[in-house]
């Protein structure tokens, strides 16, 4: 897999960022970043190009709830981490497992950690936790835990990154956003977190 | 097994799971409860079937009886505190998930492991490997009512938890492996036990198949049972013996090498009759090159440090960073992804169980089957619940 094929068979959707990741050092081959929109579309490529699913796992920090989605390949191995960022507010993401079914147990496993609802899931039930704990997402950090994504993400070699993408901003404010200090992500984080504890 | 209802008279009784079901069924059908505490579902596994007569229209596995979350556990331990929980995760392959652990954060850390550790976590892994395949011959064909074979079994894996005993200290939920190498040596009693092991379990396996594999019962059980093609298992995720049940030639140690792997010359046995009898054979060909493998290792085994001078002290901080680690286990790929912000805890682990997803296929692979044979599938997946509930 090279980058250049990997971005035509992306080539009907809009990644915001592909890097080139070091596999020794993160086991991943590619990252690539992209829009909750463009997901599904992208798990169909995988899917059409004899790619399996992984796993599907939650990562919260302050930019908002960064689900990463794991895909290799049985013939030509070589890790790609699907990569989307989604807001404390809607916490909210289109399903695959209609895609691939094996995201249906991942999916129901983050739902009961995180509480991230994956829209178009046929049965959101709790998977792990009982049903009277199911709104006790107990992996779900408190905000003054909360680091920012760049600050811990090992940021690859970037091949290719869109205009008004920033890792500092959450996907719904990019087109408003030039910079963003991290003091401001915070109080955005924060307000998000809040609005989230009072429903 | 409970919940027997009278087709006519739709209850709505039992519990959320139970309800929930029941609310998608057809007329006519029965709605059968397996487990938890059922001796076919190997721990805590609860399936709850829709049965027309003895075929199956629906099944649905409801999971969490053994969950303890393991990953918020390590999320709130120091980096070497999470260690003893690996052999908790699947306490029949305890050793891969140590390597698991060890392997990510040393890659994370850029850790460097002494050869001798290399050849040490090897054997080791091997051999808990074997027993993990062992007690599964065993119990798999207790399942399906031969109760003899389990005898043999669990007196060949005895050897090797009496071996693995003199450098782990446990027989059952190791915790072995550090950064930077291993807790303990492999003394020269402990090799000589290996060599003793290999030719005793090799005189064993043709015995193994004249009493149970070439049994024409368990062959009419098996043969056609449960077919798992290679596309299920891409759809699934599936991996580890079920997919080289589906006669794809797939193996973390030869598609991601880590270790000394690549050093090591075995071949990765498959089958591609895609029944459970298929897995069945890829799992009895892994053991003579799990043999195989020790063999060699034992040949090739270094002198040296076990663990390395610079080795990560209990108080440690990874750096900061990502990182997703794999290892194949007995069943299947084992993953590890954790982020690191340079504090003394992880921030994040995300343990990729491979039983997992070996199992969210069981519901579409049973449609249509009969009850017994979905005993024998479930069987031939080889789980280990407290993996798949972590």
């Amino acid at each position: 897999m090279t980058p250049r094929t990997l971005n035509a068979l992306f080539e009907d959707m809009q990644l915001h960022r592909l890097e080139r990741c070091c596999l020794e050092n993160t086991g991943l081959m590619f990252s690539c970043y992209l829009s909750s929109e463009d997901l599904r579309a992208a798990a169909k490529v995988l899917l059409e190009q004899e790619f399996h699913l992984e796993d599907i796992s939650m990562l919260e920090v302050l930019e908002g709830c960064l689900v990463v989605y794991h895909f290799d390949h049985f013939e030509q191995p070589g890790r790609i981490a699907l990569r989307v960022i989604v807001d404390y507010e809607t916490a909210a993401i289109p399903t695959i497992s209609d895609i691939y079914p094996g995201a249906s147990w991942h999916e129901r496993e983050c739902r009961d950690f995180f509480g991230v609802v994956f829209t178009g899931h046929e049965n959101m039930s709790p998977l792990l936790l009982s049903e009277e704990d199911a709104a006790l997402h107990p992996l779900q950090k408190e905000v003054r835990c909360l680091q920012s994504l760049v600050e811990i993400a090992q940021p690859g070699e970037v091949l290719s990154q869109c205009k008004n993408f920033s890792l500092f901003a959450s996907f719904s404010t990019i087109a408003e956003v030039e910079e963003i200090v991290p003091d401001q992500s915070q109080a955005h984080a924060m307000a998000n977190k809040k609005s989230r504890g009072e429903q | 097994m409970n919940g027997f209802m009278d087709p006519g008279s739709r209850r709505l009784d039992g519990d959320f799971y139970t309800r929930r079901f029941e609310q998608g069924g057809a007329e006519g059908t029965m709605i059968l409860n397996m487990g938890p505490q059922h001796p076919a579902t190997h721990g805590v596994l609860r399936i709850i079937f829709e049965l027309d007569g003895e075929y199956i229209v629906r099944a649905e596995p409801v999971l969490g009886y053994l969950h303890r979350m393991h990953e918020k556990m390590g999320q709130s331990q120091t980096w070497y505190q999470f260690m003893p929980n690996m052999g908790r995760v699947d306490y029949l392959h305890a050793l891969a998930w140590n390597w698991a652990w060890a392997g990510a954060v040393e890659s994370l850390a850029w850790i460097e492991v002494p050869r001798r550790a290399e050849f040490i976590r090897v054997i080791t892994c091997e051999l808990n490997r074997i027993s993990s395949h062992l007690l599964w011959w065993g119990a798999f064909l207790l399942d399906l009512g031969a109760f003899t074979p389990i005898m043999y079994a669990f007196d060949d894996r005895e050897r090797i938890l009496d071996i693995l005993q003199r450098p782990t200290g446990s027989r059952l939920t190791y915790s072995f492996f550090r950064f930077g190498g291993v807790a303990a040596d492999l003394d020269d009693i402990t090799c000589d036990m290996i060599r003793e092991f290999i030719p005793h379990l090799r005189s064993r396996l043709p015995m193994y198949r004249d009493l149970a594999t070439d049994n024409m019962i368990l062959r009419h059980r098996l043969e056609g049972v449960g077919h798992i093609s290679k596309t299920m298992c891409r759809r699934y995720g599936a991996t580890g013996p079920i997919l080289r049940g589906a006669g794809v030639s797939y193996d973390v140690r030869r598609a991601e090498p880590y270790s000394v792997y690549p050093e090591l010359d075995f071949s990765i046995p498959t089958d591609d009759k895609c029944d459970a009898m298929a897995r069945y054979n890829v799992r009895m060909a892994e053991i003579e090159q799990s043999l195989e493998i020790i063999e060699q290792a034992l040949e090739m085994l270094p002198e040296g440090d076990f663990l390395a001078k610079n080795a990560p002290k209990p108080r440690w901080k990874a750096p900061k960073g990502e990182v997703y680690f794999a290892v194949e286990g007995a069943r299947g790929k084992i993953g590890v992804y954790v982020v690191s912000h340079g504090g003394p805890n992880p921030y994040r682990v995300k343990l990729r169980a491979p039983g997992f997803s070996n199992l969210s296929l069981f519901a579409e692979v049973t449609r249509g089957t009969l009850l017994a044979d979905a005993v024998a599938i479930l069987g031939s997946l080889d789980m280990v619940i407290p993996e798949i509930d972590r």
